[in-house]
This record gives structure tokens, C-alpha cells and sequence, in this order.
């Protein structure tokens, strides 16, 4: 595996070492070799990212990687952003031969940074999943031990880092769809606060909740790609007036906050002692906190509630008649029947009756409006929590990943996300490092939470930890 | 899931019809077995069995109104439709006369 960062490629472009054609042949040409077993992607662009390579200006200088931070840069796209000219098909058979006519505002952001979009990266059907097994097409491996899975949904964005298949790659994370694969795989995942990063031109699933994030293999990486895509969009009217640049820097960091109940759960024993690795380096720095999040479980309740809900109204545009698989009925209603009940896979199905009957006018006042109260409720516990602390450390997933088929109960399934969900709730932004490695080669995920655009801060802390792992 | 909102054959049916979906008898049996044990995740937001609402009484969202965006400070102000005649919804911006 090679793991070539940012700074690695543009030193060797800068230095005259390599031409940017030639790093994107080497890419192309690892992909080549492994996709057939590794599967991380969907589309690879192939003669595509090529030519856009050939324009790059030359030499390349420090100038031009100042002006444009990606020029060079193989990037992955997970599939459910649009990249024009190219599939976007969520993984799922109902969009399989969907081609975009438009860039998300993410893509065309690293377009203008200079990077080269090399692929659509594989994952769970529509991201509802966390493993990349309900992708339509087939599952992606995990790069350190392909009898694994990857995690999901953006595995196949986080195989692809860690396979060496691009240098950073976008994910999306609903509930932990960044943090989970990042975790996985040994890589660096952020999700970044709801509404920093603009979500046109992704294919919705839970529009309060969905966020674009970033994986690369190491913190500067990830933290400059969240860069580039951040910021005001007028097309997303989620999307928060505020700049990258004009987030809090990182001063007077002094308190971090763990949280009690870690210490009630079963925690796979290697994940808890590298979580207890990281509490040590932190605390020659700052001081502790102990806090009660409260409402975990309620947390991962009203995460499903919301996600399904808005899931059964955000895929009922998926019916044959605009975009998309098309199977012809006697009656308009029969070919929406058709469609959608050949199109979607079981996971989705299973997501979108849920969400119907939740949203249904006999039981909505018992499930959904709850929902909306735990969802305030856990988020002024965090802001409570925030206002003592700067940043809380928690392990990103209660255990290490898990072998195709292992996990076939959807509700076991959905406890992948149990830690990741909390920030995801309250519209916060976390980071996911790879602490260690054990015997089978894998790293356990330690998230760094903050408060809302505390960015900077989360940045300064993981490259701290980072280095001290080092 | 209290039993009184156990997913059943026939709310299956129903929600099957308003969802477009079909499914065999075998795939009912299955999915009604699956949702229901997703659903008993539910419980713990769910009014709960002696009445008491403990997430309601502390005030955090009136019956009706939920305040979805009220921690987005800001937020409203980026919606680009601004025009007195038109609604303006938190989650995307449409266009349409008011009453």
C-alpha cells in the first residue's frame, strides 16, 4: 500500500520529480491492478483525469500550490455527489445508468482548487448502511484485510485513501457515514458542522442531518480538503454564512471533556486501551473534564426516526418518470410500484416503510415530534457540555470492523454508528484519527468532538495527537 | 414498540400502497419481523406508558411548532427568497403566493 500525502506529491511535482500525468498513471495504474478484488469504486474516470492532468501548468511552483492547494491531486468523489459527465448513482439500481448533467458546488470547488476527480467512490446504497454490503453492484474490501468489511456507507471513499487508489476523497455522513469507514480503515475522517460545507448537488437522504466531509490519510490532508469545499453557498439554503478562514481560531485551549457513560459500554479491549492512550497524551496538555452526555440510546432512536422519516420523503422523487430505472406498467401507479420495488434494494425498502409509518397520521405525534424534542435536548446537553470544555474525546465505534456477513441483524447493524450519532444530532463537527494498530493490522477510531465551527480547534488538536503518535 | 403501535399485516399493506412499493408474502413475513424490532429502538422516545412525557414537560418544543433550526443562529438570514409575497421554508426555498 502506498500512502502518499498532499505535501509528498507537490514536493515531487515542485522538484520536477514526477509530472502530474505521471502521478495519475500510477494511480490509475494501482487501481487497475486491485479493483477487480478491492472494488472501491463505482467509476473510475480514467482517460478523463488524464487529459485534465496533461493541463495542469508547468513547472509547478509553490506559487500555484498556494493559489490552487489540490493541482495534481487525485481525488475520490463518493457516488452519491454529482460529478458532470460521470455516474451518480447512489449504488443503487434505480440510478444505474444516471449520468450527471451538473457539479455538486463541493466538486466544482476542487476543480477550481486544481485537484482531479479520478473516480466515484463505492457505498451503501443511498448511505443507508455500514458496510458498503447493500451497494447494488458489490461490496468494497477492506484494504487491510479484504475478509473485512470497510465500513460504511463511504467505504469505498476510505478504502480508496487507504488503498492508495487517490490521495483524500469525499464522503457524506448522515450519522457516522465518514467516521465509521474513516475508523475502519485506518484513516482520518471529519464531518464537518451542518451547514459549513454547501450539500448541492448531493443526493439527499436525511437533509438535516446529511454532511460532505473529508478522508485523507493523514490530519493536514483532510483539514485542507474541508478547507477548499467550505463555505456560504446561496444554492443550499442550509448553508451557513461563514468562511473557513473566519472560524475560532484554536487559542486558550485548556479543558477536554470525556464522556461517563464510555466506561459503561462493551468497548472492544483494544479500542478502550487506545482510547485510554489518547486521554493520556492529552492530559500532559490540558485538563480533564468527566461529563454525562445523557440520552445516548435516546440518540440513537431519534437519529433513526428523523433519518427514516426524511428518507421516505427525499426517495419518493425516485419514481421512473424523470430520471433513472423505468419499468412500464398498465397504469401510472403500476409502473411507480414497479420501478421503485425493482430499483430500490432491502435496506432502502426497509428505511422508506419505516419512515412512512412513522410519518403516518395515526402514531406521528408519538414518534417524530419526540424525536425533534430529543434531538433539542441532546443538543443543549452538548452546548452545556461545550461551554466548560472546548473539545470532548470519545472512541468513534464501540468495536473493530467486522467480516462480511458477520453482522446480518439491521439493528446490530445500526449500533455501528451509536458513538458517531450524538454529534451528528446536534449539527457538530468531529474528527476521527487511527490510533495504533493491533495484530490483524487494524487501528481503533478516537473521535475528537466540538462545538459548532470549532474546526480550527479540532484540527489543532488532532495534529497534536497525530504527532504524538508518531 | 408498545403494542398498540406493533407494525402489523395490515399496516404493512397500507404503508406498502402509500410508500409505491410491493412486496411477496414471504418478504412481508420477514420485513414485518425486521421492522418491528427496528421500531422497538423507538420506545425510547415514545410517550411513555403511564402518560408521562418526560421529554415534553421541560418545555423544549411546543406540540405543534418544532423549532428544528433554533440553534443555527443565522441561518434564516441566508435563505435567498426574501420577496414580502413569498414562504419561505427552512429546508429549501420555494416559491409560492401567500394567502
Amino acid at each position: 500500500m502506498t500512502h502518499q500525502t498532499k505535501n509528498e506529491i507537490h514536493n515531487s511535482l515542485i522538484q520536477g520529480e514526477q509530472t502530474p500525468v505521471e502521478i495519475i498513471e500510477e494511480y490509475l495504474k494501482r487501481i487497475e491492478a486491485q479493483e477487480s478484488e478491492m472494488h472501491t469504486f463505482i467509476e473510475v474516470t480514467g482517460e478523463s483525469c488524464l487529459n485534465e492532468a496533461k493541463q495542469v501548468p508547468k513547472p509547478i511552483t509553490k506559487e500555484i500550490v498556494e493559489d490552487t492547494p489540490f493541482v495534481g491531486i487525485p481525488v475520490g468523489i463518493k457516488d452519491n455527489i454529482n460529478v458532470k459527465g460521470f455516474k451518480t448513482t447512489a449504488a443503487s439500481k434505480i440510478l444505474e445508468n444516471h449520468i450527471s448533467v451538473y457539479d455538486a458546488t463541493v466538486v466544482r470547488k476542487i476543480k477550481n482548487a486544481g485537484g482531479l476527480i479520478i473516480g466515484k467512490t463505492n457505498m451503501d446504497e443511498f448511505a443507508m448502511g455500514s458496510s458498503t454490503e447493500t451497494s447494488c453492484f458489490y461490496p468494497t474490501k477492506n484494504p487491510i484485510n479484504t475478509k473485512y468489511t470497510p465500513g460504511g456507507s463511504s467505504g469505498g471513499s476510505a478504502a480508496s485513501v487507504r488503498a492508495g487508489h487517490c490521495t483524500v476523497s469525499l464522503g457524506s455522513d448522515t450519522g457516522g457515514s465518514v467516521r465509521q469507514p474513516a475508523s475502519f480503515c485506518g484513516v482520518v475522517g471529519i464531518r464537518p458542522t451542518y451547514g459549513l460545507v454547501s450539500r448541492y448537488g448531493m443526493l439527499s437522504f436525511c437533509s438535516s442531518l446529511d454532511q460532505i466531509g473529508t478522508i485523507a490519510n493523514d490530519v493536514d490532508d483532510a483539514f485542507s480538503l474541508l478547507e477548499v469545499i467550505s463555505g456560504y453557498d446561496p444554492k443550499d439554503s442550509t448553508s451557513v454564512n461563514i468562511e473557513y478562514q473566519d472560524l475560532k481560531e484554536p487559542e486558550e485551549i485548556s479543558t477536554f471533556g470525556i464522556c461517563n457513560e464510555i466506561e459503561k459500554l462493551y468497548i472492544d479491549p483494544f479500542v478502550h486501551d487506545m482510547y485510554k492512550k489518547v486521554i493520556a497524551i492529552l492530559l500532559k496538555n490540558f485538563k480533564k473534564e468527566n461529563h454525562w452526555l445523557d440520552n445516548l440510546d435516546k440518540a440513537m432512536a431519534a437519529y433513526h426516526i428523523i433519518a427514516d422519516s426524511e428518507a421516505s420523503s427525499n426517495l419518493a422523487r425516485y419514481d421512473g418518470v424523470r430520471y433513472g430505472l423505468q419499468i412500464s406498467g398498465e397504469s401510472s401507479q403500476e409502473a411507480y410500484i414497479k420501478t421503485r420495488t425493482q430499483g430500490f434494494g432491502a435496506e432502502v425498502k426497509r428505511r422508506i416503510l419505516l419512515g412512512t409509518y412513522i410519518l403516518s397520521e395515526e402514531i406521528e405525534g408519538s414518534y417524530y415530534k419526540q424525536a425533534l424534542c430529543a434531538k433539542e435536548k441532546i443538543t443543549e446537553k452538548l452546548d452545556q457540555i461545550f461551554s466548560s470544555c472546548q473539545f470532548m474525546v470519545i472512541p468513534t465505534s464501540l468495536k473493530l470492523p467486522f467480516k462480511f456477513g458477520e453482522r446480518n441483524d439491521p439493528l446490530d447493524m445500526y449500533y455501528s454508528d451509536y458513538l458517531t450519532i450524538p454529534s451528528a444530532i446536534a449539527g457538530m463537527p468531529s474528527v476521527t484519527i487511527p490510533v495504533g494498530c493491533n495484530e490483524n493490522g487494524f487501528s481503533a477510531g478516537i473521535q475528537i468532538m466540538g462545538p459548532k465551527f470549532s474546526e480550527k480547534v479540532l484540527h489543532s488538536v488532532a495534529k497534536l495527537i497525530e504527532g504524538e503518535l508518531k | 414498540m408498545g403494542n398498540s403501535n406493533k407494525i402489523t399485516n395490515d399496516i404493512l399493506k397500507s404503508i406498502c400502497r402509500m410508500s409505491s412499493l410491493s412486496l411477496t408474502e414471504d418478504e412481508q413475513a420477514d420485513i414485518i419481523e425486521q421492522l418491528n424490532s427496528i421500531a422497538s429502538l423507538f420506545d425510547e422516545v415514545n410517550t411513555s406508558p403511564d402518560g408521562i412525557d418526560d421529554l415534553r414537560t421541560e418545555n423544549y418544543l411546543s406540540p405543534d411548532k418544532p423549532k428544528l433550526f433554533q440553534n443555527v443562529k443565522g441561518l434564516m438570514k441566508n435563505v435567498p427568497v426574501k420577496e414580502e409575497n413569498l414562504v419561505v421554508c427552512p429546508v429549501m426555498s420555494f416559491k409560492g403566493k401567500q394567502k
